[in-house]
């Protein structure tokens, strides 16, 4: 891990895939400098509004998923 | 990403020796990231409904006839089969349909936000939808890669391997991806400022 901070490890960072080791560097930059810091608080925001989006499918859709499987047997595809 | 008592594999474990209850867990837990996934393809709510049942469906037949070999990666593994099926769909339509209830109202519209005022819901409900308009207007590689890290809980090797991209390349789509999504939404940010400031500023 370089002692700069490249973007594409802010985006790693932020989705948790990147290591301790790179983590504790990754904080000393991005903390210390206003600007990193604001660009990390946005993905971060940006993040929980793309959680904020997502949609339910119908108990009925559900219902049909669980009949399916339970009246679903090995034997019918043999 | 969301840590179970019960991991997946485990269910899975527990699905192949009869116990449906540990299938509906596992449905459970995933079947609003994959409709989500499905959803943003073919912006049809009915057609994304059938579509998740097919891919459980052939999720199912996959599991129970003992050729599901992917323990422990079973999110990324059923959106990968969603994401194909909706994909396919897309393409023999080769049009992109208006999500429309039978109300006449938008599909996402249906989203519930409790304990907020009026106008905290107006809000939300526009910025969602904008949001989506946004993620279906990105460039097809940025939207893909988007959509398979977030919603399909992907780490960026594996979506570099199965795009068939350096990580590098993964990882740039990503980062601009979320910089086109950031300034689209700051822009709609700054115009409800402003809609609200007036609001107020009318009510006085």
């Amino acid at each position: 891990m370089p002692e700069k901070l490249y973007p594409d490890n802010l985006v790693r960072y932020v989705y948790d895939e990147t290591s301790v080791e790179e983590n504790i560097l990754l904080e000393s930059i991005i903390f210390e400098n206003e600007q990193l810091e604001e660009s990390f608080f946005e993905l971060l925001h940006l993040k929980r509004e793309l959680d904020s989006i997502i949609c339910s499918p119908s108990e009925k859709s559900v219902s049909k998923i669980l009949e399916f499987s339970k009246s679903f047997n090995t034997e019918s595809i043999l | 990403m969301k840590k179970y008592t019960v991991s997946d594999c485990e269910l899975i474990t527990q699905y192949k020796s009869g116990n449906e209850k540990a299938f509906e867990a596992l449905v459970n837990r995933h079947k609003n990231k994959i409709f989500t996934t499905i959803l943003l393809i073919v912006k049809d709510q009915y057609v994304a409904e059938d579509l998740l049942q097919e891919t459980f469906i052939k999720a199912i037949k996959t599991i129970k006839s003992g050729r599901y070999n992917e323990e422990g990666k079973f999110l990324p593994w059923i959106s990968r089969i969603a994401h194909n099926m909706s994909i396919d769909y897309f393409r023999k339509q080769k049009r992109y349909p208006t999500i429309v209830m039978e109300d006449g109202s938008n599909v996402f519209n249906t989203l519930e936000f409790s304990e907020d005022s009026y106008e905290t819901i107006q809000i939300k409900k526009e910025t969602h939808e904008r949001l989506r308009e946004f993620i279906q207007r990105l460039p097809e590689s940025q939207r893909e890669v988007l959509m398979m890290r977030h919603y399909m809980q992907m780490s960026f090797q594996e979506i570099a391997e199965m795009t068939g991209v350096s990580i590098n390349t993964a990882l740039g789509r990503m980062r601009y991806a979320l910089i086109n999504l950031r300034k689209q939404m700051s822009v709609i940010e700054v115009n409800q400022s402003d809609k609200s400031y007036a609001r107020k500023t009318l009510s006085r």
